[in-house]
């Protein structure tokens, strides 16, 4: 059974004020900061406070693992920001004072701003792969680990623990599960990487020689580190997009499409534009990705049918009347991580023209901000969201609701949301007429060819936020089974 | 029958990592008594008051007493009667102002002992940590090792805190209170002020007239306490991890006697009773009624919990014997050198070593020496040499104002001053 090294942290209060980059409250703690921690644990539990050895070969072997998975208990960070004025180590400037008889004056007081994490739990778990299922330092990291007392500030008082686990062990730790993501979503932690030791090492000498008899030498930050991002299972991994409005072709003001009708054509006209400028394409055959098929006249199927484009013409909602109109911007998204395929076509589809079977322009590619407030019913965060196009149904539910149910459920998975968020969704409803005013009857949408399942408006919603673009379905890179953020 | 081993379980590098004592205390009016938190200025987006936290399941937990706060509670017992015998006491004097380690912000760091004679023995002690070392700080200022120190002045020393405790409460409900103040006679009757100048005063607390008491100024809604409807609660912490990160050199033996010294003070002010007087407001007492949920517990670094059982006196008996065994570092005062804080003001650590510059300043203890921006006061006594190039000269013709010298330093004190 595979194995696995578990740094272990336990706050023995329910409360932690680490700060990360930016200076905002950090969740969890970073496996830097664990790395930092175990430093000078080591340097204190071996008495080597002024030049580190013991240790070194464990840290150094530590700080090239692999990023760890942490195992966090869940947290929720305080509303409110408390002001707390600590008192300045300048006693020796109230000595005038004293001398003249005026016993009552203190030391001035600095602003500190305190803004904690409470925790539900106490425990924060740093799982290290074993690539050969061996720990050669686990004596050395383990009292290194025992010896820690705090994690984040001085009060942030905590104790250390270290063990090989197996799997099952693993599993069974209590609390939140970050992994590292190779995309842009997620939390950004700092994590050690080979050299963080011996700029740890070189910060401390510097840190402890910042006052000379030269005066005072400020200390440079710690640069050796990475910073690598962490989401949850209940986060939503986010997918890059690029959005576009479209012009008429005579590029005097936009264009607009009746969506039950032209959606499918929209959707169409989009990826045939993007087919055209990829010219030079250096991501393998635009076969797959771009147009999602595997052959002529064959679909993607398997763990590549995911690693497309999907092409989502975005009916307008209309702010003022509360109401879904026309189709009047596009959006092109890429699956989590293929961000570079993206910026590819960013910077070829604005201008294009949008060619329909006939030869006929039907509009021009217009870059959209991404402060767009229709733009942005389809790209933030929301608990609930409802259909704009039906939800085409992924498979036969021989008319029955439990049937039905788990097909759509199985639809958000496969649209990339997380099982732990759909199986955690609240409510979830569908039916033939939308939960949005001006949608029509989910039959009345014109389907792409050679798709044939049935079509239902959906309702969502989600115990946690879902960032979007969502679509879910058959249909959904062309388009269909598209969501905008609803009322809650 | 010596006590000295009892606790050396706790010392072991196996053994167990904290103990965690939690005590549900009450007001003393009753459990449902108000209560009257710490209040905190405003700041960023914070309004100013009471500082609570509110959670999306609509529970809230408000601080009643922070970390700090309590220890500088706790530190000064050991001045008191039944507990001084356990740690030198040290004092600096300042004119007719006694100050106590204990009583200093930052305790054996602080700039006011850190400028006393006795800095020259704190930073040994301080540097003899970075050795490997606390047998010396500890000689001076236990409870520094207690309380956590960071000698940020000088040698940049830190030493985590061994002990931590805060009070919380749970479940809070905000009251706000209103006041009337009414003056005894009405003074623009008796043509103290116009009619006019009272109507303008009245309720506007900034007006002098009603700053003194002449008018009548309302109070409206000001902090009026919280009542706990989920209790209070005081969480204290003894870390034993961080109590055996602290040693004498590689001396096995002292390196005990220096833990077990630190255990017992730490085991006073984990089990000396938390009750009492807060702040105005905010007097607290245990909760009987909770006295069964109360927890005083080992905690391994499994995160296994087994129960402590240990009471105050017994902490104090061991604190004793640990505190003969490792003998307490002698109690003195010492006076504020005028000399050494200016010196450290200047932001120049003019202990050891060489300065060199335009003398801009001659005073009758010292001498202050230019180069570039920065100016540094240099002590010179009896044991000062001075020289005219390499002969050797006095002090009229050396030290005079505007002529570049060098000075060698020892102990805050030129031994030597050349003439370039």
């Amino acid at each position: 059974m595979k194995t696995q090294l578990c740094v272990t942290i336990r706050y023995l209060q329910p409360l932690s004020h680490g700060r990360g980059a930016g200076g905002e409250p950090e969740w969890p703690p970073t496996p830097l900061r664990l790395f930092q921690a175990l430093v000078a644990a080591a340097a204190a539990r071996w008495n080597e406070r002024m030049v580190l050895a013991y240790a070194v070969p464990a840290l150094r072997w530590l700080e090239g693992r692999p990023f760890p998975i942490i195992v966090a208990a869940p947290a929720q960070i305080s509303e409110v920001k408390c002001q707390f004025y600590v008192p300045d180590n300048t006693g020796d400037l109230l000595v005038p004072a004293f001398t003249r008889g005026d016993l009552q004056r203190g030391v001035n007081r600095s602003e500190k701003i305190i803004l904690p994490v409470h925790l539900n739990g106490e425990a924060v778990h740093y799982i290290y792969e074993l690539t050969d299922g061996e720990c050669p330092h686990i004596e050395t990291l383990t009292a290194a680990a025992r010896s820690i007392t705090h994690l984040g500030w001085g009060i942030d008082m905590a104790v250390g623990n270290a063990a090989i686990m197996d799997e099952k062990e693993v599993s069974a730790l209590k609390g939140e599960v970050w992994r590292p993501v190779p995309d842009s979503s997620g939390t950004p932690l700092r994590v050690p990487i080979q050299g963080t030791l011996d700029a740890l090492i070189s910060k401390h000498e510097a840190f402890l020689n910042r006052l000379s008899k030269d005066g005072f030498k400020p200390v440079p930050p710690l640069s050796t580190f990475k910073v690598v991002r962490y989401r949850r299972a209940t986060d939503s991994a986010s997918k890059p997009w690029i959005a576009f409005q479209i012009l008429r072709p005579e590029a005097d003001r936009i264009a607009s499409f009746d969506t039950p009708r032209r959606c499918r054509d929209v959707a169409a006209w989009v990826r045939h534009v993007t087919g055209q400028v990829c010219d030079g394409w250096p991501f393998g055959s635009t076969e797959s990705f771009v147009h999602g098929h595997a052959g002529p006249n064959r679909q993607l199927k398997g763990e590549e049918a995911d690693k497309r484009f999907s092409y989502l013409p975005l009916p307008t909602i209309n702010h003022a009347l509360n109401r879904v109109e026309a189709i009047r911007r596009v959006l092109i998204t890429a699956p989590p991580g293929f961000q570079d395929r993206i910026d590819w076509i960013r910077r070829r589809l604005p201008g294009q023209d949008l060619i329909d079977l006939e030869g006929e322009v039907k509009g021009i590619l217009n870059i959209l901000p991404t402060n767009n407030w229709v733009l942005e019913q389809y790209t933030t965060e929301s608990c609930c969201w409802s259909t704009v196009t039906p939800v085409m149904w992924p498979g036969h539910d021989d008319n029955d609701a439990r049937k039905a149910e788990k097909l759509l459920r199985n639809a958000f998975i496969h649209a990339g949301l997380a099982p732990e968020v759909v199986a955690g969704i609240e409510e979830l409803d569908w039916r033939p007429v939308g939960f949005r005013a001006g949608l029509d009857l989910a039959q009345n949408y014109r389907r792409p060819e050679n798709l044939n399942g049935r079509m239902y408006h959906v309702r969502v919603k989600f115990a946690h936020p879902v960032r979007g673009p969502l679509a879910v379905g058959a249909g959904r890179y062309r388009g269909f089974g598209l969501f905008a953020k609803a009322e809650v | 029958m010596s006590n000295l081993k009892r606790f050396d379980e706790f010392l072991k590098q196996d053994g167990p990592v904290a103990l965690v004592l939690r005590q549900h205390l009450m007001p003393v009016e009753g459990q449902d008594g108000v209560v009257f938190p710490a209040t905190y200025a405003a700041g960023g987006n914070f309004p100013g008051g009471y500082n609570i936290d509110s959670f999306e399941n609509k529970t809230n937990v408000a601080l009643i007493d922070s970390i700090g706060s309590q220890a500088n509670r706790i530190e000064p017992i050991f001045a008191e009667e039944d507990y001084k015998h356990l740690i030198p006491q040290i004092s600096v004097t300042v004119g007719v102002k006694q100050i106590s380690i204990l009583e200093a912000g930052h305790r054996a760091g602080d700039a006011i002992v850190r400028c006393s004679s006795l800095a020259p023995t704190l930073q040994d002690a301080f540097k003899a940590v970075l050795s490997g070392s606390a047998e010396p700080i500890a000689k001076i200022a236990p409870t520094s090792l207690v309380f956590g120190v960071w000698d940020s002045r000088d040698t940049q020393v830190k030493l985590p805190r061994v002990f931590a405790s805060t009070i919380r409460a749970f479940e809070v409900r905000r009251l706000t209170r209103s006041a009337q103040y009414n003056p005894p006679i009405d003074y623009s009757t008796l043509e103290v002020f116009s009619e006019e100048e009272k109507a303008k005063a009245e309720g506007d607390t900034k007006n002098p007239l009603a700053k003194r008491g002449f008018v009548h100024v309302p109070a409206i809604g000001s902090h009026g306490g919280v009542i706990a409807d989920g209790g209070i609660r005081r969480d204290a912490t003894l870390s034993l991890a961080a109590l055996r990160l602290l040693h004498v050199g590689n001396d096995q033996d002292r390196t005990l006697a220096l833990r077990r010294y630190i255990l017992g003070l730490s085991l006073i002010a984990i089990t000396y009773p938390p009750a009492g007087y807060l702040r105005q407001g905010c007097l607290l007492v245990l909760n009987p009624s909770k006295a069964n949920e109360n927890e005083f517990v080992e905690v391994q670094s499994s995160g296994e919990r087994k129960p402590c059982n240990l009471t105050h006196d017994e902490a104090k008996k061991y604190a004793t014997e640990a505190a003969i065994a490792f003998g307490v570092g002698p109690s003195q005062t010492v006076p504020f050198e005028k000399e050494r804080a200016k010196r450290d003001v200047s932001g120049v650590a003019a202990e050891n070593g060489m300065i060199d510059g335009k003398i801009t300043k001659v005073e009758s203890e010292s001498i202050t020496i230019k180069r570039g921006k920065k100016d540094t006061p240099v002590t010179v006594g009896s044991e000062t040499k001075y020289f005219l190039g390499d002969a050797e000269s006095n002090y009229e013709l050396v030290v005079v104002k505007g002529k570049s010298v060098e000075a060698e330093v020892a102990n805050g004190v030129a031994v030597k001053i050349t003439s370039k």
